[in-house]
């Protein structure tokens, strides 16, 4: 019998063929004969997967269980190769991930603020006159007409901006060094990276308010004395793209950007660059070397950017939404900009909540307001009526926050202390259902594929915890893995050369340091209190409860399930492969969980 | 000067030090892995860890600034541990089994390292899977197994040689080195200039010649130069009971950080030509045996039974200022014969001392190159010719220089620049003119015929063009398809005008020591043709085709070689020569400087130097050779080039 690396399930179901499963599958297996990987894959026909009507045509994928949704003849190809050939979940059509990464710009709740967001959605990002019509340009018009660049880095520096690109850095004070620099030319860069998974508080910007960002940057680059710009933009955001370009276009055509701009004989030029995709050029010296057309590795600081960046000349480096910041403080004043937010951090910042909450999506609150706020309030509580276990903040480098620290202000300081970091603005609610020490091996996974692989506490650091997470979940775990992981990750956070090995560790971290007892329940009594990590359950058919509907017994991928037709079900637990299924399909619970 | 601490202790450094040279200062010691002194620093194995007061991490010594007031700890509980950390995060990577690796005891690093620590087991198990042995490459291998992924062999093919073959794929732990994407190194754009062999600090990549031939300490290093062309790069010979092992080059050195390219580090290692072990004779037309003694008598016979004036006499260019200095002596000066002279076809060491006459000390030197924004190569291949000329050039950012050149043919240079406007043809007139119209603020109204005619590989033309007033630090380089006395009025002109506008000239002399043949007064590119008697000092040169030709017709044929070759098999007399190696000798290289390449290894009983077989002769003869080199020689360069 041959043997299969792999099951796809592919829905059946009449309204999935009539929107093209058929078509799907044979393009399913042509791909997969492409990449000469067909015969380690089996394909079945499912009757019925999710709901036809908004998610097929659909598969499941074992033992893996993704669920691909909504499939078009141009996802096969991605899809394959992702999936199989690089073995990673593709986003785009994953329903978990779709879930995760709810887009919705909804009406801002009582106590949501909306200052980067005020436009999106109301204007037309592609006509310079919506934008212009709410004020803007008025902003670059002062600074250029009325203030020296001195005047306006000191306005910066007396808003309290901080840089929302992850690190806070006052962009005010980044400012002055690049001021100060010597050497010339100068460039203004913008980070449009946004490469933590399930964010995309960038891209709405910039898809939304493209010139908020360009005046942002025109009036750093008049502050700094710099006359060309980047905007470092990832590929995956191909919309984002145009429609900056279109922006520039126009902003060009309007005098707004290019020679001498709006007569006042200052001019400051500006370029799209496309980021190669990957998580770490998103770190500022990784983002010069990819534009600079070298591999995207890190470079040790210093020399900082703001003195030697971009081939070697002095570079100001900010995050999207600080830009789009710019224009609101100058042209609102800093009494209106510093009411809002904390005592350190003023202002407000944009998160893109998901997870196991009521309401995802993309939000925007005043810093200061309480993780308990953001995710009752504003997020509408724990979906389904579950319990809280955990809020992680920041992206793949931040760390879980259990209930004790719901009631933390979110801002730069507290979230630092707390063991996590604000990171650009994710924020993952996870519910009783989940076992942290796999969301733990999750993100260690993430990073680990992630690193560049330059230094070696990172490189090979990750690697280790990686394993060490892994034996763990797979239920050979062993006491001394507690104390081998806190030294490696103490290692791994001191030694590593960039933000993405000195934050790797802190997912695990937090969770050794909030939820040991889960640790400790994998290693010592084999046993994952979330009943999550595969190797640690099993399945079985109540006999009270089982109706003998067949119902497991047809969807399970593995035909581990036996019985006749309203008589108890059973399932084989040496065929069985825990995939689940027959939990989520049976219609009286009879399927449970040990 | 910057005042810090280390370890308590005061230091002061000169601004711009790293920390790891004010620990170094200190007198402390902090081990190192992907740091090397000529290469960027780059901050990736971590093992130079430092705590600095005040910090929030730990801070890679190799990399930071030392600043004032800093107060620096090499040797506390943190930063023994981050050194554990590292070494067995390395060691658990990948196969370390030392005693099967050829680097093991003293050329390693990462082994050192481990020892110096006081580690003598793995804290973590290593996981390693077998990973690939790459051996498709005639000169070293790389065994991924070994490698630790500090990347300076890829800092050094691409930072110091401009070659940017090595690179590293995949990201992650899944990191590894691999030549042009995924090629084996044995078929991609490797020149094999082996800098990446010598620099590489573990058992990873290594020299298949030299392999398990033993370590570092058990070879005889002798610091030396290289002769294989006139660029005069430093290298170490390394040798074992009186037999080449490897060649390194000397990365003490300033000139050209210690590069060595392919000729300079394995020719002489693969030289695969019989030795010629004893004079031999010919008699009934074959070459027979006789002693040294006999033989010369043959020779001095020979050369005083015929006039002079009909007797011709060549050298190679490889031979020392000192046979040289004897050769000179002995056939122009006291023999008066008809043609003294180099083989080979390049006259330019001769035109740039013809220029000289006129222009005084004109030249600058290759150094130049270092701080340079833009080239104009003028008939040269630097690729071919003069490889490690080229890797000064190849290495500059491609962006931001620019390279004009004319050649002959098309050579790779030009493919590294994109701001470039290479011609292949001879058409060196115009192509100044284009320049000096440009430099004089106008545009010249034929630029698009002669980019459009002209140019095979210009690019971004007109960029360049634009640009050229405000390079502010180039160098014209002039080789010899140029440098010819057919084109003495265009040079006079190119270099008044250089002189004008501040561009630096550099005249690439000829072969290794061309120059200096040059200065004694040896012809240079001669008129090879048939004589009654001739006398060839080739010694370990290669035969040069021409002269062949005019050998063929001649009378009595005298060869001095360290090698069977075709020359020796015309011959009747066959004289063994030392080669390179054997000799003590200088040469004068196009830089203008005289260096010294020290004997490293012994010849046979038989084998002797040009300058010892016409000291014999001149006995016979009756005369003695002036040999004071130094004064004809010394005297002369300075008025060439500048120091
Ligand atoms: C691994 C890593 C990934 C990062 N990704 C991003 C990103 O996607 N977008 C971003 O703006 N900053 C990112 N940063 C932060 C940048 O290095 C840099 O601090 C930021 O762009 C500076 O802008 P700001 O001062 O406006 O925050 C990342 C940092 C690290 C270490
Ligand atoms: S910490 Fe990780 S991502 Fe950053 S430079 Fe090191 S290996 Fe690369
Ligand atoms: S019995 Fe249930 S959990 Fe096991 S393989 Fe079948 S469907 Fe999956
Ligand atoms: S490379 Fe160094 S550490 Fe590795 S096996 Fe060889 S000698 Fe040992
Ligand atoms: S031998 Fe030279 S060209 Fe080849 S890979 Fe090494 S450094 Fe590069
Ligand atoms: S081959 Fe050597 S120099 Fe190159 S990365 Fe590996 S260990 Fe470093
Ligand atoms: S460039 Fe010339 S001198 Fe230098 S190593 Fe090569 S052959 Fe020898
Ligand atoms: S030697 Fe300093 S980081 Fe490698």
């Amino acid at each position: 019998m041959a043997y299969y690396r792999s099951t796809i399930l592919v829905s059946m179901d009449p309204i999935c063929i009539e929107k093209g499963a058929l078509q799907i599958k044979e393009q399913i297996i042509e791909e997969l004969k492409l990449q000469k990987i067909l015969d380690e894959v089996q394909i079945l026909d499912s009757p019925r997967i999710g709901d036809p009507e908004t998610e097929g045509p659909d598969i499941l994928v074992y033992p893996e269980g993704s669920h691909y949704i909504a499939l078009t003849p141009e996802s096969v190809h991605p899809l394959v190769v992702e999936h199989f050939i690089k073995g990673r979940e593709l986003a785009q059509y994953s329903a978990k991930m779709r879930d995760l990464m709810d887009e919705e710009v909804r009406e801002p709740k009582d106590k949501e603020v909306r200052v980067i967001l005020e436009n999106i959605g109301k204007i037309d990002p592609r006509n310079i006159e919506d934008y212009i019509a709410t004020d803007g340009y008025s902003a670059l018009a002062k600074v250029l007409t009325e203030m020296t660049p001195e005047d306006v880095i000191q306005m910066v520096l007396d808003s309290k901006l901080r840089g929302r690109g992850g690190a806070g850095f006052p962009t005010g004070l980044k400012w002055k060094f690049a001021r100060q620099a010597q050497a010339t030319p100068k460039f203004m860069v913008c980070n449009a990276d946004e490469g933590d998974p399930g964010a995309f508080m960038n891209r709405k910007v910039l898809e939304g308010d493209p010139h908020s960002v360009i005046e942002g940057m025109v009036i750093g680059a008049y502050a700094v004395g710099s006359s060309q710009g980047y905007v470092y933009c990832r590929a995956e955001y191909p919309i984002a793209v145009s429609t900056l370009n279109v922006a520039i276009k126009q902003a060009k055509e309007y005098g707004l950007l290019g020679e001498n701009i709006m007569g006042s004989g200052f001019s400051f030029d500006l370029e799209v660059r496309m980021g190669a995709g990957a998580f770490v050029c998103g770190e500022e010296t990784a983002l010069i070397a990819s534009i600079e057309g070298s591999r995207g590795e890190p470079r040790v600081r210093p020399p900082f950017p703001a003195s030697k960046g971009l081939w070697g000349k002095p570079t100001n480096i900010n995050n999207v939404e600080t830009y789009a910041n710019i224009p609101k403080i100058i042209y609102r004043g800093l009494e209106w900009y510093t009411s809002m937010g904390s005592e350190k951090s003023k202002g407000t910042k944009t998160f893109a909540l998901a997870g196991n909450v009521a309401h995802t999506g993309l939000i925007e609150v005043p810093f200061g307001m309480t993780l308990r706020e953001i995710i009752y309030d504003i997020g509408g509580g724990i979906k389904d009526g579950k319990a809280f276990k955990a809020v992680q903040t920041g992206g793949p480098m931040g760390g879980c926050l259990p209930t004790c620290d719901l009631d933390l202000p979110v801002d730069y300081e507290t979230l630092g202390a707390a063991g996590s970091i604000m990171g650009s603005g994710g924020m993952i609610v996870m519910d009783e259902d989940t076992c942290m020490v796999d969301i733990a091996r999750f993100f260690m996974e993430f990073t680990q594929e992630e690193s560049c692989g330059k230094c070696v506490p990172c490189r090979v650091g990750t690697r280790r915890i990686l394993e060490i997470l892994e034996r763990i979940c797979a239920g050979g775990g062993i006491p001394e893995d507690i104390p081998m992981l806190r030294s490696l990750c103490e290692e791994i956070k001191q030694d590593s050369l960039c933000g993405l090995g000195q934050g790797a560790p802190n997912p695990v971290v937090s969770t050794l340091n909030h939820f040991l007892d889960e640790y400790e329940a994998h290693i010592y009594e084999k046993r994952c209190p979330a009943k999550v990590c595969r190797n640690l359950i099993s399945y079985h058919i109540s006999e009270e409860k089982c109706t003998g509907c067949t119902i497991c017994a047809r969807n399970c991928p593995v035909s581990a399930i036996t019985g006749e037709r309203k008589l108890t079900h059973v399932i084989n637990q040496d065929i069985c492969i825990r995939c689940g299924i027959c939990h989520q399909v049976c219609n009286f619970d009879a399927v449970e969980v040990n | 000067m910057i005042k810090l601490t280390v370890n308590e202790l005061p230091v002061e450094v000169e601004l711009g030090s790293t920390i790891l040279q004010a620990v170094q200062k200190a007198g402390f010691n902090v081990p190192t892995l992907c740091y090397h002194p000529k290469l960027v620093p780059y901050g990736a194995c971590r093992l130079c860890l430092v705590e600095v007061e005040g910090a929030r991490t730990m801070q890679p010594s190799c990399t930071v600034p030392a600043t004032e007031g800093m107060k620096v700890h090499t040797d506390t509980e943190k930063t023994k541990a981050a050194r554990h950390f590292v070494l067995s995060m390395l060691f658990s990577e990948r196969n370390h089994f030392c005693m099967y690796c050829q680097s093991t005891d003293g050329d390693c690093d990462l082994q050192q390292a481990a020892y110096n620590e006081g580690m003598n087991h793995w804290p973590i198990t290593p996981a390693y899977k077998p990973y690939h042995v790459d051996i498709s490459h005639p000169d070293f291998i790389l065994d991924n197994n070994r490698c630790i992924i500090c990347r300076r062999c890829v800092r050094t093919c691409s930072e110091l040689v401009g070659n940017h073959t090595l690179g590293i794929e995949e990201r992650g732990s899944a990191n590894i080195l691999v030549a042009d994407g995924n090629v084996p190194l044995g078929e991609s754009t490797c020149i094999s200039c082996g800098n990446c062999v010598q620099i590489c600090p573990t058992g990873a990549l290594f020299d298949r010649r030299s392999m398990y031939q033993g370590r570092e300490t058990d070879l005889t290093h002798t610091k030396s130069v290289c002769m294989d062309c006139s660029i005069g790069c430093y290298r170490v010979v390394k040798t074992r009971d009186n037999r080449l092992v490897r060649i390194d080059g000397d990365m003490d050195a300033t000139f050209a950080d210690g590069l060595l390219c392919e000729k300079g580090r394995y020719n002489p290692v693969k030289e695969s030509r019989v030795r010629v072990n004893e004079p031999l004779i010919r008699r009934d037309g074959e070459l027979q045996p006789i002693s040294w003694e006999d033989a010369l008598n043959v020779v001095s016979t020979q050369l005083k039974a015929h006039d002079s004036a009909e007797i011709k006499a060549y050298i190679s260019g490889r031979q020392s200022i000192e046979n040289l200095s004897a050769f000179q002596s002995f056939f122009k000066e006291n023999y008066k014969v008809g043609q003294t002279a180099l083989f080979g076809h390049d006259e330019s060491a001769a035109v740039s001392v013809e220029l000289a006459r006129e222009f005084g000390a004109f030249e600058s030197n290759l150094g130049a190159l270092v701080d340079a924004d833009a080239a104009i190569v003028l008939g040269a291949d630097l690729i071919k010719d003069y490889p490690v000329a080229g890797f000064l050039l190849k290495r500059k950012p491609s962006d931001l220089f620019n390279l004009v050149m004319v050649t002959k043919e098309e050579n790779k240079l030009a493919d590294n620049f994109s701001n470039r406007l290479v011609t292949v043809g001879k058409n060196f007139q115009q192509i100044v003119d284009l320049l000096s119209c440009y430099k004089e603020g106008g545009a010249c109204p034929e630029t698009d015929q002669i980019i459009e005619s002209e140019s095979l590989k210009a690019h971004r033309a007109y960029q360049l063009l634009e640009s050229i007033q405000s390079w502010y630090h180039a160098v014209v380089i002039i080789g010899k398809e140029f440098a010819k006395f057919e084109n003495l009025e265009t040079l006079k002109k190119l270099i008044r005008y250089s002189q004008k506008v501040g561009w630096k000239v550099v005249i690439l002399k000829g072969d290794t020591n061309s120059f200096a043949a040059s200065l004694l007064g040896l012809e240079l590119n001669p008129e090879v043709g048939d004589s009654p008697v001739a006398f060839y000092a080739l010694g370990d040169g290669h035969a040069c085709h021409h002269a062949l030709v005019g050998m063929k017709n001649s009378g009595f044929k005298i060869v001095q070689t360290s090698y069977m070759d075709e020359f020796a098999e015309l011959a009747d007399v066959v004289l063994p020569c030392k080669i390179w190696a054997e000799e003590e000798g200088h040469y004068l290289t196009t830089d203008g400087r005289i260096e010294l390449n020290r004997q490293a290894l012994t010849a046979g009983s038989q084998q002797r130097s040009v300058s010892e077989v016409l000291t014999c002769l001149s006995e016979k003869s009756g005369f003695s050779l002036q040999l004071d080199w130094q004064a004809v020689v010394t005297d002369k360069i300075s008025s060439i080039v500048l120091a």
